[in-house]
C-alpha cells in the first residue's frame, strides 16, 4: 500500500516538473524575434510578388510576425537607392535579401558583401553574371528566373496580333541599364521583321520617364512598349494613366499592371514569381546554402487583354488572337 | 587443545549449488515459456507492421503513379483532340491548322511548342509561346519522333532539359484523315515541371520521398533536382530493377529493402506507368519506417523482461525455502568440522534433514572420543621431535665452528664441551687431549676456576694406572666408561669427589682407532645416562676428532706452503744475484750490493754489511739497511767481523747484549739496537778476503737454513769478485800483448830498411865489379861474386818481405785505387814468372773471362799477389800445368791459380799462410824462399777487401782461390 501511494506521489510530481518546464520553454520562447527578410523593389507591379512570397510562405506553414518578418523597402525608380538600402539592410542583419529585377538584384548584390539574397530576374542570371549556372549557382544568389527579355520579341509580335493595324512603336529605357538595352535590340529586330516602327526614348531618371511621357504627343505612336526596366517598371500606373490619356495602347510584361489599366500584357504574373520564391526564403531561413539552390525558371506565360482600355483608347482585337488569351479584363 | 581438521573439509563449500538448481528449472519453464511467446509475438507484429507499411507506400506511389500517367495522357489526348479537327478530313494539313496549335497551347499550359509536320516531315505549322519565328527546320522526317508517330504510333520522347534545368518531353502523335491514314505528325514539346511538382509533394512520413525513373535508370524526377540534372542513372538500384521485374498495368511491388543513392538503408516501393515505362519509387529511410515496428518490439521486451524478472524472483524464493534446513544443517557441521565437536545440530524438520542431521551427531560424538587418544601420541612425538631438533642444531653450530676457525681448535671444543654437558643432561664436562706424554685439559664447561685448576693439575699418563680414574680407563681401552655413582665405588678418584661428580661418562676420541683424548661428564646427582645420550655424546666426540684433524691438517699444509715459499725466495734471490754477475762481468759492485739485499731478506735480518779485506782491517764494499757502519774496521778478534776472517768460520750470536765477547762491536751496535748477528767469511781457497755480516734489532736466533743461505751468498759474492779479478787480468794481459806486437813490427820496418840500404849497395857494386872484371877474374872470383849477388838479392827479396808485412801488420800498408784491366794485369804476372818454369815440362795457362769488367782496386797489390801465387806454384810444380783463371762472379772477382805441383798435407794447409812457415820444412831446403810470400798474399787481398782459400791434396797439386770485390770501397 505505500508503495502504492509512493508511486502516485511521484506520477504527481513528475506532472508538476512538466508544467514548469513548459512554462519555462513559452517563457524562453517568447522574448526572440521572428527572423527579418529585407525586400528590395522599385514599386510598381513588383508588389505582387510580395504579396505572392507571403502566399507562399503561408502555405509553407510560416507565419507572418511570428516565423519571419518582412522589411520592405521600395526605392520607387531610384537605382542608386538600392544600393543604399541593400547595404543598409546587411548591417541591419536581416537573414536574407529578396530582392526583384535583374537591375535591383546586381545594385543590391553590388551593395552588400555576405547577405544571401533571393531574387526574381527576368532575364538570364548566368548571362548577367549573378550567377555561376542555373543547376548551381555558386554564390549567396538565388531564385527564380522568369521570363521578360526573352520574351521581348513575342510580346511585340503578340502586340502586333492583337492590333493588325500598328506601326510604330514608342519604348521608354535607360540605356545604362543591360538587361533593358539588350531588349531595346531585340525589339527593334522584331520590329524590323514585323516590319514596324520603334521610337526610343532614353531615360535616366524617373523625372525623365514623367517628362518624356508627358512631350509625347498623341498620334506619333501607335503602342507604349514595355522593355524590361525596373526604374521604368516604377512608374507602370503613371504611364498607363498617360498612356489612356494619349491613346495609346500599351503593352506590359504582368497582367497585374492589365487589371490597373494596362492595354495588354504578355509574361509571367509577379504574384505567382513571389510565390515561387517562398521556397528559396525558407531554405535559406533553415540554413540551406543558396550556392546549391539551383534556380527555377518560370515559363508559364499569360496573355491578358483589357478590353475596357481597349474600348476607351478605341481599339478593336482579332477574336481569333483573343481567344488565345488566359485573361480578359471586361 | 582445538582439534583442527584438514582445510578440505572448509574450504568445499558448494554455495547454492542446490539453490542454483531449482532457480535453473524454474526459470526454463517459466522464463522458456514467456520468451518464446514474446518472441513469436514480436516476430508476428514486425512481419504484419512491415507490410501495412509497404502496402501504404505502395498505394501512394501508385497514386503518384496513377497521377504522372494521368497528366501525360491528358497531354496526349489534347494533342490527339487537336488531330482531329473536322478541318483535316476535308482539306489536309492547311495553315489554318495554326488555330488548333494555338488552342492547343491554351488548352495545355505544359506545352510550349507545337509544329505540324506533313507526311514527309517537313513543318507546315508551327507555335510556340515563347519564341516568334522558330528556325526553319528542313524536315524532320529522320526523328525518331516523326518516323514512329508517321507509323501511327504515339511518341513519347526521353526528358530532355532547357537551359539545363527545365525538364522537357517530346510527345509526337499521328495526323490521320481516317484511322491508318496518316497525312502528318503533330509534335509538341511539354514541360514536365508539373511530374516534378507530383514527386516532390509526396510526403512519406518524415523522410520518405518518392522519384520517377525510366527502365534505363534515368531519372526524370527527383525531389533533389540536382540529382535529375546530373543524369544519375539508377538502374543499379536493387529497387529500381526489382520495379521494373514484373509489367502489369500499376502494379504494385512488394517492400523492397535495399540502399538508396546515398547509401542509406531505405524501404521502397513502387508502381510501374505502364504507358510511359517509367516507375514511381517511394523510399523511407528503414530507421523511421521502422520506429514503429521497434517502438512496439521494445514494449514487448520490455514486458517479457519484467514477466522473466517475476519468474527469477519466484523461483529464487522457492528455492530458498528448500534449502534454509539444509543451509542450518551445513553451518552445524561447519562448526564441529572446525574443531567445535560438543557442538550439536538441531533440525527439526520431521524429515530426511533431520535423519540426516541426527547421524551426524553420532558421527560427532564418536570423533570427540577418539580424539583424546589421538592428542596425548602426538605431544610424545613432538617432544621427540624437539630433541632431535636441538641435538641437530646443536651438531649443526659445532661444525659451524668447525668451518668457521680451521686453524682455532679452542673455540670447536669449548662449543662441543658445552654442548655435550647440556644435551646429555649434565652438569660439568671437559675434554682432555694427549700431548703425547699426558692428558692435558684443553676445555671445560660448568666448572669453576677452582675445580679447573683441580683438574688441570691432574693431568695424568694414561698408562699410568689410577685408582678410579675412568679418562685413563677410556683412554687406554679405547672404551666408554659408564659410572652410575662414583661415590658407591670402592674408591673414587679424588678430583672427581672434589668436582661433586656421582654419574660419570667418558668417552675417548678415537682418531682411526689411536686414542687422542678423552671427553668426561657427569652429573652431581645420581642418574644414568641413557643410550641416547650417551650416543649423543659419542658424536660429539667424533666431531671434537674431526676438529683436532682438521687443525692440524691445516697447520701442516701451511708449514708446507711456508717452506716451500722460502725455497722458492731463495732460488728467486741466487739466480738474481747470479744473473747480475752474468750481468756485470767486470764490475763487482752491483753483485755485492744484490748479495747484501737478498741476504737482509731472505734471512729476515733488518740489514747486512760486505766488507772486503784491506790491509789489516776490513773496508766497508756493501751495505743494506740504514744503519751507520764504519767505512774501515780493523781485524782484531774485539769485533764480530774481525773474529771471523780471523778464525775464518761463521760466528752465530743471537743476543749480542747477553754476550760479552765482541766489546767492540758491541759498543758500537748499542746505539742500532742490534741483538742478533750472524757473520760469514768470504773464503777464497782457503784465504779469507772478506766478511759478510747481517744483524737483527730483536733477540732471536737465526735459523740454519738461514746460515747455510748466508754461507751460500758469501761463496757466490766471492765468485763474482774472483771472476771480475780474473776478467782483469785478462784484459792487462792483452794489452800487454798488443803492444808488443806493435813494437816487433816498428821494430822490424825500422830494421828492414836500416838493412836494406847496406845490401843495395853490396847488390850494386857486386854486379858493378862482375860487368867491369868481365873476362879479367878468375872463374872461381867470379863464381864466388856471383854467389854473394844471389845471396845478397835473396836476402832483399827477404827483406823486402819483411818490410812490406811489417807495414801491414804496423797498420801503415795502405791501398790505392786506381781503375785497370785485370788481363794485363796477368799477362804481365804470367811473362814475368814464365822464365821460372821448369822447361818443357810445365805448361802456364791464363784463362781471363772476356766478359770480365775493368776493375778498380790496387794494382800493385794483386799484381804482387798474382806473381806470389805463381811462383809459389812454380816452384813446387815439377810437370804438369799451371793454370790461371779469372771470372766475375756475383758481382766479385774469382782468381784461381791451380797448379799440379807436389801439394801439401792437411797440416800443412793449415799454416800455410802463417809467416815464415813453408808447408814443410824440409821444403825450404829443397825449393828455397822466404815463406813470406803466401803470407803476403793474404794480408793484400785482405787490405783489397778480398779473401783467399787454399786446397790441396799432397802429390796431386794446389789450388788457391782468391773472391774480392771488384770495386775497392776504403772502409770508412
Amino acid at each position: 500500500m505505500k508503495a502504492r501511494f509512493n508511486t502516485r506521489n511521484i506520477k504527481r510530481m513528475g506532472f508538476l516538473v512538466l508544467i514548469l518546464l513548459g512554462c519555462a520553454g513559452t517563457a524562453a520562447a517568447q522574448p526572440s524575434k521572428p527572423p527579418r527578410i529585407g525586400v528590395l523593389l522599385q514599386g510598381g507591379a513588383w508588389y505582387d510578388a510580395i504579396d505572392g512570397l507571403r502566399q507562399g510562405l503561408k502555405e509553407l506553414g510560416y507565419e507572418e510576425g511570428k516565423q519571419f518578418a518582412l522589411d520592405i523597402r521600395d526605392t520607387k525608380g531610384d537605382i542608386k537607392a538600392v544600393e543604399k538600402e541593400a547595404a543598409a539592410l546587411e548591417n541591419e542583419k536581416v537573414k536574407l535579401i529578396y530582392a526583384v529585377a535583374s537591375s535591383v538584384v546586381t545594385a543590391a548584390r553590388d551593395a552588400t558583401k555576405e547577405v544571401p539574397i533571393v531574387f526574381n530576374v527576368g532575364s538570364d542570371p548566368v548571362a548577367g553574371k549573378l550567377v555561376e549556372s542555373f543547376v548551381k549557382p555558386g554564390g549567396r544568389l538565388t531564385g527564380v528566373h522568369f521570363l521578360i527579355k526573352d520574351l521581348t520579341a513575342k510580346r511585340l509580335e503578340i502586340l502586333k496580333e492583337l492590333l493588325p493595324k500598328l506601326r510604330t512603336v514608342l519604348v521608354i529605357y535607360n540605356p545604362a541599364n543591360p538587361v533593358a538595352k539588350e531588349s531595346a535590340q531585340l525589339a527593334q529586330a522584331e520590329a524590323k521583321r514585323l516590319g514596324l516602327t520603334i521610337i526610343e526614348r532614353h531615360v535616366a531618371s524617373v523625372e525623365e520617364i514623367r517628362a518624356a511621357l508627358g512631350q509625347f504627343k498623341t498620334g506619333v505612336a501607335d503602342a507604349f512598349f514595355y522593355l524590361p526596366d525596373s526604374m521604368v517598371g516604377s512608374q507602370s500606373q503613371a504611364i498607363i494613366d498617360i498612356a489612356k490619356a494619349k491613346k495609346l495602347a500599351t503593352m506590359f510584361q504582368e497582367r497585374g499592371l492589365v487589371t490597373k489599366g494596362g492595354f495588354a500584357s504578355y509574361g509571367q504574373n509577379y504574384y505567382g514569381l513571389g510565390r515561387l520564391s517562398a521556397k528559396y526564403v525558407q531554405k535559406i531561413l533553415n540554413g540551406a546554402s543558396p550556392k546549391e539552390l539551383r534556380i527555377e525558371t518560370a515559363d508559364d506565360v499569360e496573355l491578358a487583354v483589357n478590353l475596357k482600355t481597349a474600348k476607351e483608347i478605341g481599339l478593336t482585337i482579332p477574336p481569333n488572337v483573343l481567344a488565345r488569351a488566359d485573361r480578359v479584363i471586361k | 587443545m582445538k582439534l583442527r581438521w584438514p582445510n578440505i573439509f572448509r574450504s568445499r563449500r558448494p554455495r547454492g549449488r542446490l539453490v542454483r538448481e531449482y532457480f535453473l528449472i524454474s526459470v526454463l519453464l517459466v522464463g522458456g515459456g514467456l520468451i518464446t511467446s514474446g518472441l513469436v509475438e514480436i516476430y508476428f507484429r514486425y512481419q504484419e507492421s512491415r507490410e501495412q507499411l509497404a502496402l501504404y507506400q505502395r498505394e501512394v506511389a501508385a497514386g503518384a503513379a496513377f497521377k504522372i500517367e494521368r497528366f501525360v495522357q491528358e497531354i496526349h489526348n489534347t494533342l490527339k483532340g487537336a488531330t482531329r479537327s473536322r478541318e483535316i478530313a476535308p482539306r489536309g494539313l492547311t495553315p489554318e491548322f495554326r488555330f488548333e496549335l494555338e488552342k492547343l497551347l491554351l488548352i495545355a499550359p505544359a506545352v510550349t511548342e507545337a509544329l505540324a509536320l506533313d507526311e514527309n516531315g517537313a513543318v507546315r505549322v508551327q507555335v510556340s509561346r515563347l519564341r516568334t519565328a522558330l528556325p526553319e527546320a528542313k524536315s524532320l522526317s529522320d526523328t525518331p519522333s516523326f518516323r514512329q508517330a508517321r507509323q501511327g504510333k504515339s511518341y513519347f520522347g526521353p526528358v530532355y532539359f532547357v537551359r539545363g534545368s527545365e525538364p522537357y518531353m517530346t510527345i509526337a502523335v499521328p495526323i490521320e484523315r481516317f484511322a491508318g491514314d496518316v497525312i502528318g505528325v503533330l509534335q509538341a514539346e511539354v514541360n514536365l515541371k508539373y511530374i516534378g511538382d507530383v514527386v516532390s509533394s509526396i510526403k512519406v512520413g518524415e523522410a520518405g520521398y518518392a522519384y520517377a525513373v525510366t527502365r534505363a535508370g534515368e531519372l526524370i524526377a527527383h525531389p533533389d533536382i540536382s540529382l535529375v540534372l546530373q543524369r544519375r542513372n539508377v538502374a543499379q538500384l536493387q529497387q529500381v530493377r526489382a520495379a521494373f521485374q514484373d509489367t502489369a498495368p500499376h502494379a504494385a511491388h512488394g517492400a523492397v529493402v535495399a540502399n538508396n543513392l546515398e547509401g542509406t538503408r531505405v524501404l521502397s516501393a513502387s508502381a510501374i506507368i505502364p504507358s510511359l515505362d517509367w516507375a514511381v519509387i517511394l523510399e523511407r529511410p528503414i530507421k523511421e519506417a521502422y520506429e514503429t515496428i521497434y517502438a512496439s518490439m521494445i514494449r514487448t521486451a520490455t514486458l517479457l523482461m519484467i514477466g522473466l524478472g517475476m519468474a527469477l524472483f519466484a523461483s529464487f524464493f522457492i528455492a530458498r525455502r528448500v534449502i534454509q534446513p539444509l543451509a542450518m544443517l551445513r553451518q552445524g557441521v561447519e562448526r564441529i568440522g572446525s574443531g567445535d565437536l560438543g557442538h550439536r545440530l538441531e533440525v527439526k524438520t520431521g524429515d530426511e534433514i533431520e535423519a540426516l542431521a541426527d547421524e551426524f551427531n553420532k558421527m560427532t560424538e564418536r570423533l570427540q572420543e577418539s580424539y583424546a587418544g589421538l592428542e596425548q601420541k602426538v605431544e610424545e612425538r613432538t617432544r621427540e621431535l624437539t630433541e632431535a631438533l636441538e641435538q641437530q642444531t646443536a651438531t649443526g653450530r659445532v661444525l659451524s665452528v668447525i668451518a668457521s676457525s680451521p686453524t682455532d681448535l679452542q673455540p670447536v671444543l669449548d662449543t662441543v664441551i658445552e654442548n655435550a654437558v647440556r644435551l646429555a643432561g649434565a652438569n660439568q664436562g671437559h675434554i682432555r687431549e694427549f700431548d703425547g706424554e699426558r692428558l692435558q685439559m684443553v676445555a671445560s664447561y660448568g666448572e669453576t676456576p677452582e675445580q679447573i685448576a683441580i683438574l688441570k693439575a691432574a693431568a695424568i699418563k694414561p698408562d699410568q694406572e689410577e685408582p678410579g680414574s675412568t679418562r685413563g680407563l677410556a683412554f687406554r681401552e679405547k672404551k666408554i666408561v659408564h659410572i652410575s655413582d662414583i661415590r658407591a665405588q670402592a674408591n673414587p678418584a679424588p678430583q672427581a669427589i672434589s668436582t661433586g661428580a656421582r654419574t660419570l661418562l667418558s668417552v675417548p676420541l678415537l682418531r682411526e682407532g689411536t686414542p687422542i683424548g678423552v671427553i668426561t661428564i657427569w652429573r652431581t646427582f645420581v642418574e644414568p645416562f641413557t643410550d641416547r645420550q650417551i650416543d649423543l655424546v659419542k658424536s660429539f666426540a667424533d666431531q671434537a676428532v674431526i676438529a683436532i684433524e682438521n687443525v692440524r691438517l691445516f697447520k701442516e699444509i701451511q708449514d708446507k706452503n711456508r717452506v716451500l715459499m722460502e725455497t722458492l725466495e731463495q732460488q728467486t734471490a741466487t739466480s738474481e744475484i747470479l744473473r747480475v754477475i752474468a750481468g756485470s762481468p767486470t764490475d763487482i759492485q752491483p753483485v755485492l750490493d744484490v748479495v747484501a739485499e737478498s741476504a737482509a731478506r731472505l734471512c729476515e735480518a733488518t740489514d747486512a754489511r760486505i766488507r772486503l779485506v784491506d790491509g789489516d782491517g776490513t773496508k766497508l764494499v756493501a751495505s743494506f739497511g740504514s744503519n751507520p757502519a764504519p767505512d774501515f774496521l780493523s781485524t782484531t778478534v774485539q769485533n764480530v767481523a774481525g773474529r771471523t776472517i780471523l778464525q775464518r768460520q761463521t760466528i752465530h750470536i743471537s743476543d749480542l747484549v747477553a754476550s760479552d765477547e765482541y766489546p767492540e762491536s758491541k759498543l758500537m751496535l748499542e746505539k742500532t739496537g742490534t741483538r742478533a748477528i750472524l757473520s760469514t767469511p768470504l773464503l777464497r781457497e782457503g784465504t779469507p778476503i772478506g766478511v759478510i755480516v747481517i744483524r737483527r734489532t730483536e733477540a732471536r736466533a737465526f735459523s740454519d737454513k738461514q746460515i747455510a743461505l748466508l754461507k751460500t751468498f758469501a761463496s757466490q759474492a766471492v765468485i763474482a769478485i774472483e771472476n771480475v779479478r780474473l776478467f782483469k787480468e785478462i784484459q792487462e794481459k792483452n794489452q800487454q800483448l798488443e803492444t808488443a806486437s806493435r813494437h816487433k813490427s816498428q821494430f822490424l820496418a825500422n830494421m828492414s830498411h836500416e838493412l836494406r840500404t847496406p845490401l843495395n849497395a853490396i847488390i850494386g857494386f857486386t854486379r858493378l865489379v862482375l860487368r867491369k872484371t868481365e873476362g879479367q877474374i878468375a872463374p872461381l872470383q867470379k863464381d864466388n861474386l856471383q854467389k854473394v849477388l844471389v845471396s845478397s838479392e835473396h836476402l832483399l827479396n827477404l827483406i823486402n818481405g819483411v818490410l812490406d808485412l811489417s807495414k801491414v801488420e804496423a797498420g801503415r800498408m795502405e791501398v790505392y785505387t786506381e781503375t785497370f784491366k785485370l788481363d794485363e794485369v796477368v799477362r804481365i804476372a804470367v811473362s814475368t814468372v814464365e822464365p821460372m818454369l821448369k822447361d818443357g815440362r810445365v805448361r802456364l795457362v791464363a784463362e781471363v773471362a772476356p766478359e770480365m769488367p775493368p776493375l778498380r782496386t790496387d794494382r800493385e797489390k794483386l799484381k804482387q799477389s798474382l806473381l806470389n801465387l805463381l811462383s809459389n806454384a812454380a816452384k813446387f810444380t815439377e810437370k804438369g800445368q799451371i793454370k790461371i783463371s779469372a771470372w766475375p762472379e756475383n758481382g766479385s772477382l774469382k782468381l784461381v791459380v791451380a797448379d799440379t805441383g807436389i801439394g801439401m798435407t792437411p797440416e800443412a794447409l793449415k799454416v800455410i799462410f802463417d809467416e815464415f812457415r813453408q808447408a814443410d820444412m824440409s821444403t825450404t831446403r829443397k825449393y828455397g824462399g822466404t815463406g813470406l810470400g803466401l803470407a803476403l798474399v793474404k794480408k793484400f787481398v785482405e787490405l783489397m777487401g778480398g779473401d783467399i782459400a787454399a786446397e790441396s791434396e799432397a802429390g796431386k797439386g794446389s789450388k788457391f782461390t782468391i773472391t774480392m770485390p771488384m770495386q775497392f770501397e776504403a772502409k770508412s
